[in-house]
């Protein structure tokens, strides 16, 4: 495992941690969540869910899919997307990817739960929402660490969020000899989104899988080859990104981050006459996918909770010194009025030499010697001790320890 | 003349190590506050929950590495040259290891609160014990290291002065407080190998990306190897405090100072081959280490039983020198109105107690029924949270003055702070212990599960969270009365009238004299604790590596 | 050397506590038959737990007459069963556990009893159990392991006789 994997995650966490303990100090100022008039008032559920945007647009598709252990939450502890709108009617598809360890999806009031949290990836749970209404749901391991989602059946809504399916980009006829086009997948809203390399397609596994996705801007691709249809490599059109010489290694992976909105066509070059193309959609266009994905990653929001916080650890810190000084000024002196004086000392008016006076030795009133003293009260206490020790030990083994039931014996 | 005149030099590295631990000792103090409140669910608004456990590292850290660190540098600073009569053979030793040990904390405070700071990408989330898979950042192991070599070095300047006193004082006894120091530090020496060796050979390298795993069980056994006697390294200097100083505040002498030795003695010996009594629910280690383990923890006993005699006596006989009479009513005539005495007098009675809690602890098969639960903590805020700092506090009433030729300011809040402490930690131990009996965990944000119902030894859940709550708060209350005085006598002006206080420390009643020459033989007493630490470890080792150093492994998890 | 009278009580009557203590502990062992847990569980991959014959598919089966063995797998924040669901095991049986951690060092305790061990990667915790009375506890996991550490729990629930079905 390397450096880099680990600051990765490491910025990943922290990045999700702030989301985590802004949110939890702000109380409720959840991400960005773009002020439109129609997005659905979740009553602080996407408080602690770093991943959550806004409500993605989805209606309109007989079937959305909802990736389990997206990128998010300290992990891969998110739903991508976090928040979805759907037509009534459409079948939800939730598919684990197979990170952030095991997942389940329940909802909160009941309706649909997916069982035991696996792992697997390509584990997939489906319900179809035929009742309009807003249904929060978690993760139960994760519950706590935000990994939280909600479907939104019906209504549009006005603002933002326009009423049917984003429109399908324009893509000249760069698709119609890809036969595993169909549509723009919507993989808004997420950190990082896959895409397969050697998907089925085109005659044999000469296919990008999907073959058309939508990404919001400021997401990570990853290509990963899945070791079928040969050497594979994915070229930009217009050069923005270059995977290098076609491999065919199961596993290789490539990766390019879309800031800028557009449309990026790219093909694998041995395969492109063969159909093996596809393109990337960035940005919103039409209302899916959210804003900047929560706060800028990487800058400090001064919440009123977090100011709070740093500005009690520096008072706390200070109040002592402040304290002091405080009093100093008050009474005028250092001392207070009546201060112990060892017998037969000298108080000087003036400070004079630097040098500090020790109080005199203590005298004792009655000089007890080595060979006159026997320490019999401290022998009554340490027997009383003991006695304590023993009757203490004896309750706790016998009666607490050993009364206690199921116990490891083998 | 005070200390301060007499050892210049040596006054200014002590008021160094004393100023960063009470640093320390505040901004560790509050984050406990934050945790009394927040895991008793009585107010949660300083961090969330996730965060408590960046708190909860601080308050270790900051408190058991850097707190106890810098005092015990400074005090046995003091105690050394005081002892020998001697100021510190090397200045430019002295604040070489004093730099080192400032830097490392600084790194490891730095790792610890960027945690609570999103923007940078680093965190410390592993608390005192870091045990891997956890992973913190580089620096905060580099920081750890840096202190633990820092206060090796400090080590050898105490040796080194040691020698130069032999030389001039060929065939003397070593002077009680220096022999304390030195025993002190050889256990130290000895215990600290094997921390070094995991943050060095496996942390370090594990946390730069240089080696992809380690084998979390190894590197918890070199941590616990070191984590026993860490405590030791605590109590000792407030032993030192209690056998030295404590009968010279009562107003009498040291009861026996053969019997001093040999409890040091016993410490130095027994101190290490015990770390696997804090393994005792590990799989992978057997139970024939464990039960070795066991037998000589319970021997360790024997030298704290017998310094609660020591102790005491010498604290009786301070009390019939004043006129102190009766079975029991000498306690009475002691001087419970100056707070050097009170706070030591206060830790030791609460460490009899802890004591007792720790002797539950070491019982192998009965640590099933609290390892890991709210009992751990109790028992330990009586140990080193009040044996330990209860006794730094009150010392320092006693020693700033002499280390800053300042008499003691503010003695109306110095008077109560040693009382509202022992009170306070009463309240917040008691329930804490209960709390644990009834399976509360321990290192927890939140303690109250929906699917688990926790039922009460003695009382009800409320009334234990509440002790809780109130205890630390009152714990804090005191520990800020305690920085207003040392800020106060800081800053007050050096010379005015006489310090209330003296450094003489009268001859024990029964001197050195009394016991054979060869206690003093410190190399005896180390050869003798290798081995027993090669009986007690050298098995389990070599069993745990021979399957690989790094294997089985786990991969790092950033925290 | 000179010790005083009254210390030499002391001493002996310290070592005599001392003596009593091993003597109650290793009652508590050989008497009572209390076993720590050690080594006999094995070790394991952990970056392949999820791929081990025993904890592919973690959970209760049983052995023999009145015999059971349970297998748990402890992960960031969840025990596997335990969480999800429940450990079920019937009364008047004795269970042996195998606990292992997937990712970091954990806890698992049953509250109330004596069951309580670490969950350390790369090591299997085998304890075995007994379990009398049909009874429901709670599992905590006493040991930190991370950001949600807090939230890990489960429960254990011990069924009369009659009413077990076998499995997890």
């Amino acid at each position: 495992m390397s450096r880099a994997d680990s600051g990765a995650s490491r910025r990943a966490i922290l990045r999700s941690t702030a989301g985590l303990a802004t949110a939890a100090l702000a109380g409720g100022t959840a991400g960005s969540a773009a002020a439109q008039g129609s997005e659905p008032d979740y009553g602080g559920w996407f408080d602690d869910v770093s991943n959550y945007d806004e409500t993605v647009d989805k209606t309109g598709q007989d079937t959305v899919e909802i990736v389990v252990g997206a990128s998010g939450n300290n992990g891969n502890f998110a739903f991508g997307p976090a928040a979805v709108r759907v037509s009534p009617g459409t079948k939800v598809v939730w598919k684990w990817n197979g990170k952030g360890g095991a997942h389940n999806v329940v909802a909160d009031d009941g309706t649909f739960n997916s069982g035991s949290a696996v792992a697997d990836a390509g584990t997939t749970f489906e319900y179809t929402f035929e009742e309009e209404g807003t249904y929060k749901y978690y993760c139960v391991p994760h519950k706590a660490l935000g990994m939280k989602g909600a479907v939104v059946v019906g209504g549009s809504g006005g603002g933002g969020s326009s009423g049917g399916p984003p429109p399908e980009p324009d893509y000249g006829d760069w698709f119609s000899d890809v036969s595993n086009y169909d549509g723009t997948v919507d993989e808004t809203g997420q950190d990082t989104v896959e895409v397969t390399v050697g998907a089925s397609g085109n005659n044999g596994n000469f296919a990008f899988g999907p073959a058309a996705v939508r990404v919001s801007p400021g997401t990570k691709v990853v290509w990963k080859w899945n070791g079928k249809g040969g050497a594979h490599n994915v070229v930009a059109e217009d050069g923005t990104f270059d995977s290098g010489s076609a491999v065919a290694d199961a596993g290789t992976t490539f990766e390019y981050t879309f800031d800028e909105t557009g449309v990026y066509k790219y093909a694998c070059i041995p395969h492109k006459a063969l159909g093996m193309k596809g393109a990337i959609v960035v940005g919103s266009g039409g209302g899916g996918g959210g804003g900047e994905g929560g706060e800028p990653a990487g800058e400090l929001v001064w919440t009123p909770g977090l100011l709070m916080f740093a500005g009690s650890v520096v008072l706390g810190m200070l109040s002592p010194i402040l304290f002091s000084v405080f009093l100093r000024f008050k009474t005028g002196s250092w001392e207070r009025p009546r201060e112990f004086e060892p017998e037969g000392a000298v108080v000087d008016e003036k400070p004079a030499a630097p040098v500090a006076e020790e109080a005199p030795e203590e005298v004792a009133e009655v000089e007890i010697g080595h060979d006159e003293y026997d320490p019999f009260g401290t022998a009554s206490l340490i027997v009383v001790y003991f006695l304590i020790l023993v009757v203490l030990w004896i309750f706790m083994y016998f009666v607490e320890f050993l009364g206690r039931g199921p116990t490891v014996i083998g | 003349m005070a200390y301060v005149d007499d050892y210049p030099d040596a006054s200014k590295l002590v008021r160094a190590c004393f100023g960063v631990s009470f640093v320390a000792l505040g901004l560790g103090g509050f984050f406990g506050l934050i945790q009394a409140l927040h895991r008793t669910n009585v107010f949660r608004g300083f961090v969330s929950s996730a965060d408590y456990y960046t708190v909860l590292t601080g308050h270790g850290v900051l408190l058991v590495l850097v707190f106890t660190t810098f005092f015990i540098a400074g005090l046995f600073t003091w105690a050394t040259t005081h002892s020998l009569e001697r100021d510190v053979p090397s200045l430019t030793l002295g604040w070489t290891w004093f730099a080192m040990m400032l830097v490392g904390t600084a790194l490891a405070a730095t790792a610890i609160l960027a945690g609570f700071v999103p923007s940078i990408d680093m965190s410390a989330d592993v608390l005192f014990t870091f045990y891997a898979p956890l992973q913190a950042h580089p620096i905060f192991y580099i920081g750890a290291a840096l202190i633990i070599v820092g206060s090796w070095i400090a080590g050898y300047t105490y040796f080194k002065n040691l020698w130069g006193w032999r030389q001039d004082n060929p065939g003397e006894r070593i002077p009680l407080r220096t022999f304390m120091v030195v025993t002190t530090m050889l256990m130290w020496y000895i215990s600290t190998i094997g921390v070094a060796i995991e943050v060095v050979v496996f942390l370090i390298p594990w946390s730069l990306g240089l080696i992809s795993q380690v084998d979390p069980l190894i590197t918890r056994t070199l941590f616990w190897y070191f984590g026993h006697p860490v405590v030791y390294f605590w109590l000792m200097p407030a032993y030192l405090v209690w056998y030295t100083v404590l009968p010279k505040l009562s107003g009498g002498r040291l009861f026996s100072d053969p019997l001093a030795r040999v409890v040091f003695v016993l410490f130095l010996l027994l101190s290490t081959p015990v770390g696997f009594h804090h393994q005792y629910l590990d799989p992978g280690i057997p139970e024939g280490f464990k039960f070795i383990a066991m037998t000589n923890t319970m021997f360790l006993l024997l030298p704290s039983l017998l310094t609660a005699f020591t102790v005491v006596a010498s604290m009786e006989h301070g009390a019939r020198q004043n006129g102190g009479t009766g079975r029991f009513g000498w306690l009475g005539s002691l001087p419970w109105d100056n707070p050097a005495f009170s706070g030591s007098a206060l830790a030791g009675l609460m460490f009899a107690a802890g004591g007792f809690s720790g002797m539950i602890n070491a019982g192998m098969n009965i640590n099933y029924l609290i390892h890991n639960t709210l009992w751990v903590p109790g028992h330990f805020h009586l140990t080193v949270g009040t044996a330990f700092a209860l006794t730094a506090m009150a010392i320092s009433y006693w020693l700033v003055p002499q280390i800053t030729g300042k008499r003691l300011q503010f003695r109306g809040l110095a008077l109560v702070q040693p009382y509202l402490w022992f009170f306070g930690m009463t309240l917040m131990s008691n329930a804490m212990h209960r709390a644990g009996l009834a399976g509360v965990p321990r290192r927890t944000a939140e303690p109250q599960y929906g699917s688990v119902d926790f039922s009460g030894v003695v009382g009800g859940m409320t009334e234990m969270r509440i002790q809780i709550a109130i205890g630390g708060t009152l714990l804090f209350v005191s520990l800020l009365l305690f920085l207003v005085v040392m800020a106060g006598t800081w800053m007050a002006e050096r010379g005015r009238g006489q310090l209330t206080v003296n450094g003489v420390i009268p001859p024990a009643l029964s001197g050195p004299e009394h016991s054979p020459r060869i206690i003093d033989n410190y190399r005896v007493w180390v050869a003798i604790a290798i081995g027993l630490i090669i009986i007690a470890y050298g098995p389990p080792m070599f069993d745990l590596v021979a399957d690989g150093l790094l294997e089985p492994g786990s991969p790092a998890f950033p925290a | 050397m000179e010790i005083h009278r009254f210390e030499k009580l002391w001493l002996a009557a310290g070592i005599l506590l001392i003596v009593g203590f091993i003597a109650t502990v290793t009652y508590g062992a050989v008497g009572e038959g209390v076993a720590m847990v050690n080594d006999d569980g094995g070790t394991i991959d952990p970056t392949k737990v999820s791929e081990d014959a025993n904890f592919s598919d973690p959970g209760v089966e049983q052995v023999g007459p009145h015999e059971y063995e349970a297998h748990i797998v402890a992960q960031q924040f969840l025990f596997k069963p335990g969480t999800s669901t429940p450990i079920r095991v019937p009364a008047n049986s004795t269970v042996t556990f195998y606990v292992t951690s997937s990712d970091v060092v954990h806890g698992f305790n049953i509250v109330g009893t004596n069951v309580n061990t670490m969950v350390i990667p790369g090591q299997v915790a085998k304890m075995k159990v007994r379990f009398e009375e049909p009874r429901e506890y709670g599992i905590v996991c006493n040991e930190y392991c991370g950001a949600g550490h807090h939230t890990m729990a489960g429960t254990i629930e011990v069924v009369p006789e009659d009413d077990y079905e076998g499995g997890a």
